[in-house]
């Protein structure tokens, strides 16, 4: 009861605080930058964003259980690669190709999940391992494929428009609005609530938290490789580090939009929200001239602040 | 001015500890109400509520825990405002919480000393002089405690009486004890109350928390009784009685406070759930055990025994080695929680901390948790119908909670307890394992939830009720179950469900 009021004011600031931010950040370049504000500008932004969106789904469902997956980088990457290499090596058409690339997700995911699930591994070390593993073999075959260009069918993903608008934008508008209202409602997804904010009770009733968790993992998987294959259909050639370091970004894209590392809370539009806030952010240092080296450190520091607000908010829950 | 000083003199004597129209909100909650009470010198004062009453607040205003909003606080012949529970160390204040603040991986000494009292000039810990000083304390007490033990090798009780050895190590004019005996048998409430009384004799003044009625008759000089946050009456030693702090404290008089059993005698009908020889490796072993239909069976055990992993055998929160399970006649393959859910049974779990409830979610979502399916249409949740499902079990348990979308978190315990036996029933279930249902909650709440246990059994259906508390046992079970190392060693039933005779079998008097 202590905390109650206290708590209540975090609480609303944790849910809405991305929203604030974002306008403030969206304004404030606004005002003191004439090239930021311009249709061009907005959508290139939003454009970037939509390559790497689909990433922080399946990040967002294992945070809301309390869970995490360090590889997704690693699988953004090796996915779009294996892809390729099966057209260019393997003389795969490219349908099937992406199917294959889509299932050796499934099969890396399944073993993330499997491993936590199974043995209680503690996750983060587990797919800290599993991304330096997959990383590994993804430079192997960046080794193999040289700077190769994809085929035609492969780069065309990424252009493919629909009056104008890129598909991958139109595709993540239709997957926040879908996955917000059943994150909300859908019983299926409810359940990863339950099981984020106590285990164990959603274990007392009824709810099976492994089978729950181990779909949620292979979800992650998935949805980093369907990310990776649109970032390497838009790059349209193998490129060195693709996907390097993204896990940090999504954790801080996540929790600033009001996840958190305890499980319990987040949703799909919020983190992306927070990558939006991330892409204006670095898009206005770009603005500003300071140096892309920079980039890193303005990543690092706000991981940092929005790991300290999240412990900050809920830190009560060791207090039960 | 003279006589004022006089006054003063006098009043600074009598009056240690002064609490004067404090008052603390929380939010929309008001905790305390101008509570104004004092505490004399050297006396041991009980401070007596309902959970929910402000008991826990006022300590910890008093320990610079927390900021009052209004009032005044004398302590000493000072007017005071405590900043922090360090400030209040130096002001010569200690209090022991709930929930101990012990260092498991370290010495008895060490854990009495925290702060590395004694040093070498080279700063190193003086460790012949610390253990001596740790000698000295514990032998003060008549203890025999070895000051070079680990925590972790000690029992609840012991960890506990370093704990208050701590508080003392520093000397404080006032300590202040939150529930100390909760976690504590008989026999360790004794050694508990010895060395509060030595500490009066010393002249420590004694702020002692509690809802155990029978302690507070035996270690109070004075009772001070809240309710609601507000300030009851505060009785002398002469006028304590249990009916007149319980009439005080939940403000009517309750004759029993167990609900009545309505037979003693049931007609034998079949097994609703039927455990054969159930055992598992370094656990329970050879455990028969019968649930009919529509009665309550207790299990009774020391601490040890066997009664938690039962319960959790029996809810297939873990798994068993050997032995059949049987629901309704019929051996199940698969023992897990989702499973016997799905056949009737619910599990209300022993520790509300630690399971059972979420906490961070409100209310509704809390009750919908086992019954999703029911309440969603095409697998998408209907919050409509399921507030007013919520809201019907409120109202049924009385469960005082401002809305449906209120957090667990929010609520005082025995509101939460009651919440968490609504998420069970509200199953509607054939059979309902309850672990401990009373624990750490106040009388009215727990003469609340007797008599919804034993209305349950009423609307034909089976209990299993493992408690640690016998007349709680006695008075609402048709037969006790008693474990013995970790089996179950005797069934009693009638007029076999007494005291002696299920502490002679559960203490190992008889086979």
């Amino acid at each position: 009861m202590t905390h109650a009021q206290k708590r209540h004011i975090d609480v609303n600031f944790g849910q809405y605080s991305i929203f604030i931010f974002t306008s403030a950040i969206v304004l404030f370049l606004s005002l003191t930058s004439e090239n930021f504000f311009t249709y061009k500008n907005i959508y290139s932004i939003v454009f970037g964003v939509s390559i790497e969106f689909f990433t922080i789904i399946g990040f967002t469902l294992l945070l809301i259980m309390g869970e995490i997956d360090l590889s997704v980088g690693s699988v953004f990457g090796f996915i779009g690669v294996f892809s390729g290499f099966l057209m260019l090596v393997a003389g795969f058409p490219v349908v099937l190709a992406l199917f294959c690339g889509i299932c050796c997700a499934v099969i890396i995911g399944f073993i993330n999940g499997f491993l936590v699930v199974k043995f209680r591994i503690n996750p983060l070390m587990l797919t800290l391992g599993m991304m330096i593993m997959i990383r590994g073999v993804l430079n192997a075959f960046i080794g193999a494929l040289g700077g190769s260009t994809y085929p035609a069918g492969y780069r065309a993903i990424a252009r493919f428009k629909i009056s104008e608008i890129h598909f991958a934008i139109i595709l993540m508008a239709i997957t926040i609005i879908i996955l917000e209202v059943l994150l909300r409602k859908y019983v299926g997804f409810k359940k990863l609530y339950y099981v984020g904010e106590n285990a164990e009770s959603a274990r007392i009733y009824g709810l099976n938290a492994d089978r729950i968790k181990l779909l949620a993992y292979i979800t992650c998987s998935v949805t980093a490789g369907i990310a990776g294959i649109l970032a390497a259909s838009r790059s349209g050639q193998t490129v060195f580090n693709t996907g390097l370091g993204l896990e940090f970004k999504m954790v801080t894209a996540a929790v600033l939009g009001g996840a958190s590392l305890f499980g319990g809370k987040g949703s799909v539009l919020n983190s992306f929200l927070g990558l939006f806030f991330l892409a204006v952010i670095l898009n206005g240092m770009v603005m500003y001239n300071v140096d892309p080296e920079w980039q890193g450190v303005v990543v690092g520091i706000f991981l940092i602040a929005a790991v300290v607000i999240d412990t900050r908010i809920n830190k009560e829950k060791f207090e039960y | 001015m003279k006589k004022t000083g006089m006054l003063r003199d006098k009043w600074k004597k009598r009056l240690f500890l002064d609490i004067q129209t404090i008052t603390k909100n929380f939010g929309a909650v008001e905790a305390l109400k101008s509570v104004s009470f004092s505490v004399k010198r050297g006396e041991v004062h009980t401070i007596l509520g309902e959970n929910g009453a402000g008991k826990s607040t006022l300590v910890k205003i008093i320990n610079g825990e927390v900021k009052p909003d209004n009032g005044n606080l004398y302590f000493d012949g000072q007017q005071v405002h405590v900043r922090d529970p360090k400030h209040a160390h130096s002001l010569g204040i200690s209090m022991v919480h709930q929930e101990l603040s012990i260092f498991e991986n370290l010495s008895v000494a060490e854990n009495i000393f925290p702060n590395s009292t004694y040093r070498t000039p080279l700063g190193f810990i003086a460790k012949k002089e610390l253990l001596h000083k740790a000698k000295e304390k514990i032998a003060l007490f008549g203890l025999d405690i070895d000051p070079k033990e680990k925590l972790i090798d000690l029992s609840l009780a012991e960890q506990q009486i370093v704990e208050i050895l701590r508080s003392i190590s520093l000397d404080p004019k006032l300590i202040i004890l939150d529930e100390p005996t909760s976690g504590l048998k008989r026999t360790e409430v004794r050694n508990l109350f010895a060395i509060l009384r030595k500490l009066k004799e010393q002249g420590i003044t004694v702020l002692y928390i509690s809802h155990r009625i029978p302690e507070i008759l035996e270690i109070s000089d004075r009772v001070t009784v809240l309710k609601d946050g507000f300030y009851v009456d505060t009785v002398e030693k002469e006028g304590i009685t249990e009916k007149k702090l319980i009439t005080l404290m939940v403000g009517r008089e309750i004759d029993t406070l167990y609900a009545k059993k309505t037979s003693d005698s049931k007609a034998e009908t079949g097994a609703f759930l039927e455990l054969e020889n159930i055992g598992k490796r370094n656990s329970i072993h050879d455990v028969h055990l019968k649930v009919r239909y529509n009665e309550i069976i207790g299990v009774f055990g020391l601490e040890g025994s066997g009664t938690n992993e039962l319960s959790r055998i029996m809810f297939g929160l873990e798994s068993f080695d050997e032995g059949i399970f049987r629901l309704e006649g019929k051996q199940m393959e698969k023992v897990t929680p989702a499973e016997l859910l799905r056949n009737g049974v619910v599990y209300l779990s022993r520790n509300r901390k630690e399971a059972g409830l979420f906490f961070d979610m409100t209310a509704s979502e809390n009750m919908g948790c086992p019954v999703l399916d029911r309440y969603a249409r095409f697998k998408f949740l209907d919050y409509g119908k399921l507030q007013e499902f919520t809201e019907s079990f409120i109202r049924t348990f009385g469960i005082v909670i401002p809305s449906v979308r209120t957090k667990p978190k929010n609520l005082s315990g025995g509101n939460q307890q009651k919440l968490m036996l609504s998420i069970c029933l509200g199953t509607d279930p054939k059979c309902i394992i309850i672990n401990e249902p009373t624990r750490g909650i106040d009388v009215g709440a727990k003469a609340e939830i007797h008599r919804v246990i034993r209305g349950l059994v009423e609307s034909a259906r089976s209990v299993v009720m493992i408690s640690s508390e016998l007349p709680e046992l006695m008075s609402l079970c048709d037969r006790v179950a008693v474990m013995r190392n970790m089996t179950v060693v005797r069934e009693l039933s009638g007029e076999r469900i007494n005291e002696e005779t299920i502490m002679t079998y559960a203490a190992g008097g008889k086979k």
